[in-house]
Order: structure tokens, then C-alpha cells, then sequence
């Protein structure tokens, strides 16, 4: 009978199961006017020096990699360690030379100006 | 009922499975991010202990220090704080993830503390408060002597 086999087997028959990485995606605010659009990121734990931000043709990639230091044994543990990633296609017309970035206590306020060609502007109608 | 012993032993089969199953939530429960039960609570909030110090670390992004206030009294820790809206003059919102703007979250400390010696820090968003643990509250070695 299996009763006995069952109860009394080890861990042993459980596969293992592999933890996947800790890859955060930071919770992000966009704003735009006219003049450029401003991506707002979340990203607690980062060092500034950890944080990479890439663009690409129409693809802006931030990254960057926190590693905890906690001390002592564990009580309650609702965040640790990750790698935050996150991609966004951008619109046509942005100037990325123009393109930068603050970061501040975790939060990322990257700057993206609107080349000229696509600012909106005023045309006067003529009359007589 | 049953019909032979092999029914039987397809019976146990599927608790076995269960019990992989059960056991696989409990993993994802002590995974971190994700399945706490208070996972939904901001700031996330995490506690330690390295014996002298209970040690807690709060992810508050974008809080300044003077935005925060941290209060202890007899066991029962409160952090609260507000995040200024950034939400620039101006501009159209495409998109907004970045919710909250003020939180409060109230701790209970399962040990005596020395609330005098508490002190805080603030490093790229993230709070760390150390609380350090009344005299009687501390490990103690105690060394067996030969009789």
C-alpha cells in the first residue's frame, strides 16, 4: 500500500523549481506638452550609478540592478533584491541628443524634447 | 468502491500532486515580491533582526526626508509620509502608475525597545530605521560550567 511510501518520502520526489530572477518593471509616469515628453520611474534602491538608460532607434530601455543590503535574519521581507527593466517604443521626432535625465532617491525624471519638425506651430491665415 | 489496489494507488498519486502543489505556494508565499498577504501595502515594508537591532527598511521613492514621520510608542511603530504629486504644470498625463501620495503604515514590535537610541536614514529611496532592542530583550549567552 501507499500510505506509508507517500507520507514518509523526502522532499526528495518534489522537483526542484528553479526561482526565476527578480525583474521588476518600475511603475512609470508620462506626461507630454508641446515641448517634449517627460518619463517619471520609480526605482527604489538604485544607485545612480546603476541605472542605464538606452536609446535606440525608436526603443528606450532603462535598467539598472539593486542589490539589498540587509542586515540580520529576516522577519517579514515584502521587497528585495531586483533588476528593473522596462522598454518603451517612442514616437518618431524625438531629439535624442537633447535627451536627459535626473535621478533622485529612487525616482528617474528623464527628459525627452520633440524635435522642432514636429512642434506644433501656428500658421497666420491671410486675408484680405 | 474500490475496485483493486490500483485505484487505491491512483488515489494517493493525485495527493501526492497536491501536496506539490501546496508546497509550491508556500515557496511563492516566502518569495518576497509578490505573494506576501500584505504585498498590496505601501510602502513595502521589510523587517530584520540581527539580534541587537530590529532593522526595517521601507521603500519610499521620491520622499524626501522632511516629508517623513516615523513615531514609536510603547511597541507600536508608525511610519507616515507624503509624496508631493509631480505631476508638472502644463502637461497632458499619458500614463500614471505612480499612485500614492500619502501612506501611513503601523507595526506592532514583538520585542521590549530602547525607544531613545532609534535612529533613521534615508539612501536612494529607500528608509532604513533602526530600532534597537531594550537590555532585556537582547540575546544572552550563557556559558555552562562544569559542575
Amino acid at each position: 500500500m501507499s500510505t506509508e511510501r507517500e507520507m514518509g518520502k523526502p522532499e526528495q520526489e518534489s522537483p526542484e523549481v528553479f526561482k526565476p530572477g527578480q525583474t521588476t518593471a518600475p511603475d512609470v509616469d508620462i506626461f507630454v506638452n508641446d515641448d517634449e515628453i517627460l518619463l517619471v520611474a520609480d526605482m527604489p534602491g538604485l544607485a545612480k550609478e546603476d541605472l542605464a538608460i538606452n536609446l535606440e532607434n525608436n526603443t528606450l530601455t532603462i535598467e539598472g540592478s539593486y542589490t539589498s543590503t540587509f542586515a540580520g535574519t529576516p522577519q517579514r521581507k515584502e521587497f528585495d533584491s531586483t533588476d528593473y527593466r522596462r522598454v518603451f517604443t517612442l514616437p518618431k521626432g524625438i531629439d535624442v541628443e537633447k535627451t536627459n535625465a535626473e535621478f533622485k532617491q529612487g525616482v528617474l525624471r528623464l527628459h525627452l524634447p520633440k524635435s522642432a519638425s514636429v512642434k506644433p506651430c501656428q500658421v497666420t491665415v491671410k486675408g484680405d | 468502491m474500490f475496485r483493486n489496489l490500483n485505484d487505491i494507488d491512483r488515489i494517493f498519486g493525485n495527493m501526492g500532486l497536491l501536496r506539490n502543489q501546496m508546497n509550491r505556494l508556500f515557496e511563492d508565499f516566502e518569495s518576497g515580491r509578490g505573494g506576501y498577504p500584505t504585498a498590496g501595502s505601501w510602502p513595502k515594508t521589510n523587517f530584520f533582526d540581527d539580534g541587537d537591532n530590529i532593522l526595517v527598511y521601507c521603500e519610499i521613492p521620491g520622499v524626501n526626508e522632511d516629508e517623513i514621520n516615523i513615531k514609536l510608542h510603547n511597541n507600536l511603530l508608525t511610519i507616515k509620509g507624503e509624496r508631493k504629486s509631480d505631476t508638472p504644470e502644463g502637461y497632458a498625463i499619458l500614463r500614471q502608475e505612480r499612485k500614492v501620495n500619502s501612506f501611513s503604515r503601523s507595526f506592532t514590535l514583538p520585542v521590549e525597545i530602547d525607544t531613545e537610541k532609534t535612529s533613521a536614514t534615508l539612501k536612494n529611496g529607500i528608509l532604513t530605521v533602526k530600532i534597537v532592542k531594550a537590555q532585556a530583550a537582547k540575546p544572552k549567552k550563557i556559558v555552562v560550567q562544569a559542575a
